[in-house]
């Protein structure tokens, strides 16, 4: 079998710890080596902040845990790879480059390598793109990293609790109260602007 | 110095500022779209692709780096352009 040589880009969720990174790898190599291929290197660039969010099954990612293998194979291997990362939870996004189209000989260990990628990012005040450095260790709460977008959630909600179509208009205004302060101030605006016409009157 | 070139455009039609050379020929640089901090200089403030006529980048390469950022902007490495709001 004519081996070639490949590169695949994974993201993985963000919140996953190391150990469920490289129980992760591993079983990505097993199943390249079920196809007849063979891992030669995995690069490691840790968690990094996406270029935009990445919107995937309800949730909402901001960061990703990035990884790189490079292996040999051949369309099989590629593709059974690519259905079962559709299939997992943990990888939402990969992208598979061709290297080469010979092997060079095959060593019977994986290198494993921690590899720091840096980010490109729009600068805060708007002028220009910056480089930014990410430090390998970095601990960032959940909430920033992974958002459940509550979109499709209400919706389904309102469809059952709602048979009398005269509920729906309270259930609704408290919602974004909940969630932003902006509304607030506005409930306040509103009733004074009425209040200085009746003056006038 | 303004006296000296305004007598040689009249002399001479006019003076062409000096020819930008394809960086990745010259280098010798192999394009990659994981090399984050090599395409970042080829994009616009607003991560647009920037034409060859601003970079000098020759065809084969502009061809090849233009694929390199959008895989980039693929897997999120590079934006497609700047954040909402």
């Amino acid at each position: 079998m004519k081996l070639r040589k490949y590169e695949t880009l994974i993201i993985a969720r963000p919140e996953l710890n190391p150990d469920q990174i490289k129980e992760l790898v591993s079983r990505l190599e097993q199943k390249i080596a079920d196809n007849g291929g063979k891992l030669i290197e995995v690069s490691d660039w840790g968690l990094r902040k996406l270029a935009y969010p990445i919107r995937i099954r309800g949730e909402k990612f901001f960061y990703g845990h990035y990884f790189l293998l490079v292996y040999a194979g051949n369309g099989q291997v590629i593709k059974e790879l690519e259905d079962y990362m559709k299939l997992i939870d943990e990888t939402f996004r990969f992208q598979t480059v061709k290297l080469a189209d010979k092997v060079e000989a095959l060593e019977e260990e994986v290198i494993w390598r921690e590899e720091l990628v840096p980010e490109v990012r729009l600068r805060e005040d708007g002028e220009g793109l910056e480089v930014v450095e990410p430090p390998r260790e970095r601990r960032i709460p959940k909430e920033q990293m992974v958002q459940i977008s509550t979109a499709p959630k209400p919706a389904e909600e309102k469809k059952e609790e709602a048979p009398a179509p005269e509920e729906q208009p309270p259930e609704e205004q408290p919602e974004p109260e909940e969630t932003s302060a902006s509304p607030e101030p506005d409930s306040e605006s509103a009733p004074s602007q009425p209040e200085p016409e009746e003056e006038k009157e | 110095m303004s006296q000296e070139t305004a007598q040689t455009t009249q002399e001479k039609k006019r003076q062409y500022p000096r020819r930008k050379v394809c960086r990745f020929c010259q280098e010798k640089i192999e394009i990659d779209y994981k090399d984050v901090r090599l395409l970042c200089g080829y994009i616009s403030e607003r991560a647009k692709i920037l034409p060859r006529r601003m970079t000098g980048t020759c065809a084969y390469h502009q061809r090849q780096l233009s694929r390199a950022i959008k895989r980039a902007r693929i897997m999120a490495l590079l934006p497609y352009g700047p954040p909402h709001i």
